[in-house]
């Protein structure tokens, strides 16, 4: 293991600075993750903004956190908003912010006090308008919409059989 | 100089004026701006989805560039991030092969000749556009956030000490202060995990921006602005393109 533990990722960490608690520390996740391989689930709540790239090691735990999520993704531990977020971008084409949102709502899992909810509800009363000056859209799909479902589908398949790369098919999409 | 416009997926709803007036820009400093059916650059949630698909998807988008003969300019500096990210990784000799395989089911083909741009970097070589369009005597804090800079072998600028959006702020004639919140993180990422935490942090910036003297904060990523601005009413918040639109 390269960390040898000096805290300068903790030191600088959005997500730890937030937490009163002390419970989110990337020095400690980065540790256990190398000696016991264990995952943390505290690793959604990192902002993700590089902060930690000052390791004077190089180890770039924003990596070493974003493989904890991975690793609970492949094992079927999908938050609610990665989920939201994934199936709006393979249906839409791009993050449609209304389609997400309300996908989010629906999905039920979100904390009802999250300022999202009342920003989106506000929104949607209002005809389209939201409350704080920002347009918000009706959801539409892009013109990009079919060839980002054909690349998502092309990859799964290619991953649900096993293969290790995709062997490559023309589907007749004009280009 | 030609450029495709990659508006990221913020332009259609709470981006769209910082998309609006950076696309006017672009066209006052004389430059030709086209629009292709760009798709969602993914960021590191369908990364950690799938890197696969996420590296298919930025491949695409940069073959739609390429196939155009133009570089991409973005003003969301995550599309931004992610756009290069993938185009770094697609050096590699067996990945391009990988994901042109991808492609081909759409008929598409990735040969890595499109360069990516942040919209600040652009007008940045276009100064006489903004050069003095300002009035004297706004006080203003120059608010980077975090992707445009970080990690530093992707950002635009020296991370530890940037100074590309001061002076460009200087030359159309604000007063930038010294504001050193400037490349601490919004919070915006965490609007959905850590709503209580997002809304303190949003919060800070702001306090520390009205701290060092600002009558108004300045920023460079759709995100940043969103969070800024939905967080607190107290100081006001706009991106630089709308900011100087008007004057130019």
């Amino acid at each position: 293991m390269k960390c040898y533990q000096c805290g300068t990722c903790t030191a600088d960490c959005t997500a730890a600075s937030l937490d009163e608690e002390g419970k989110f520390n990337p020095r400690r996740m980065v540790l256990e993750y190398y000696e016991r391989g264990k995952v943390s689930e505290l690793s959604w709540l990192c902002a993700n903004c590089y902060k930690c790239y000052r390791c004077p090691k190089g180890v770039k735990p924003y990596e070493v956190l974003a493989e904890m999520r991975e690793e609970m993704i492949r094992n079927g531990k999908v938050p609610a908003f990665v989920k939201a977020f994934v199936e709006t971008v393979r249906a839409y084409g791009e993050l449609d912010e209304t389609a997400f949102f309300l996908r989010l709502m629906r999905s039920g899992r979100m904390m009802d006090s999250s300022i999202v909810i009342s920003t989106i509800k506000a929104t949607l009363r209002k005809e389209g308008i939201a409350g704080i000056g920002k347009t918000i859209s009706l959801p539409k799909k892009s013109r990009c919409a079919k060839e980002v479902s054909i690349i998502f589908s092309v990859v799964e398949g290619a991953r649900a059989r096993g293969e290790s790369r995709v062997v490559p098919v023309a589907q007749g999409v004009p280009a | 100089m030609r450029l495709a416009f990659f508006p990221g997926c913020s332009a259609r709803s709470s981006g769209m004026a910082y998309a609006k007036a950076s696309l006017e820009l672009l066209k006052k400093a004389g430059i030709e701006v086209i629009q292709p059916d760009f798709n969602c650059c993914g960021t590191h949630i369908v990364e950690e989805y799938n890197r696969d698909v996420w590296l298919a998807l930025n491949a695409r988008n940069l073959s739609l560039a390429e196939s155009e003969k133009a570089d991409i300019v973005t003003t969301c500096p995550a599309c931004y991030q992610n756009l290069k990210k993938a185009k770094v990784e697609l050096m590699d000799e067996e990945k391009r092969k990988d994901v042109n395989g991808v492609l081909a089911a759409i008929n598409r083909e990735y040969r890595g000749e499109a360069n990516v741009f942040h919209i600040l970097e652009v007008l940045d070589k276009f100064r006489d556009v903004i050069a003095g369009c300002a009035d004297r005597g706004i006080k203003v804090a120059a608010y980077y956030g975090c992707q445009i800079l970080r990690p530093p072998e992707l950002g635009i600028d020296d991370p530890e000490n940037p100074g590309i959006f001061e002076s460009f702020l200087e030359e159309a004639g604000f007063e930038v202060v010294d504001f050193r919140a400037r490349s601490e993180c919004c919070g915006g990422t965490l609007l959905l995990t850590n709503p209580e935490g997002f809304k303190r942090r949003a919060r800070e910036i702001v306090r520390e921006a009205k701290k060092a003297g600002a009558e108004c904060v300045i920023t460079l990523c759709p995100l940043c602005q969103f969070s800024l601005e939905i967080a607190q009413d107290k100081v006001p918040v706009t991106s630089f393109a709308e900011l100087v639109l008007g004057k130019v």
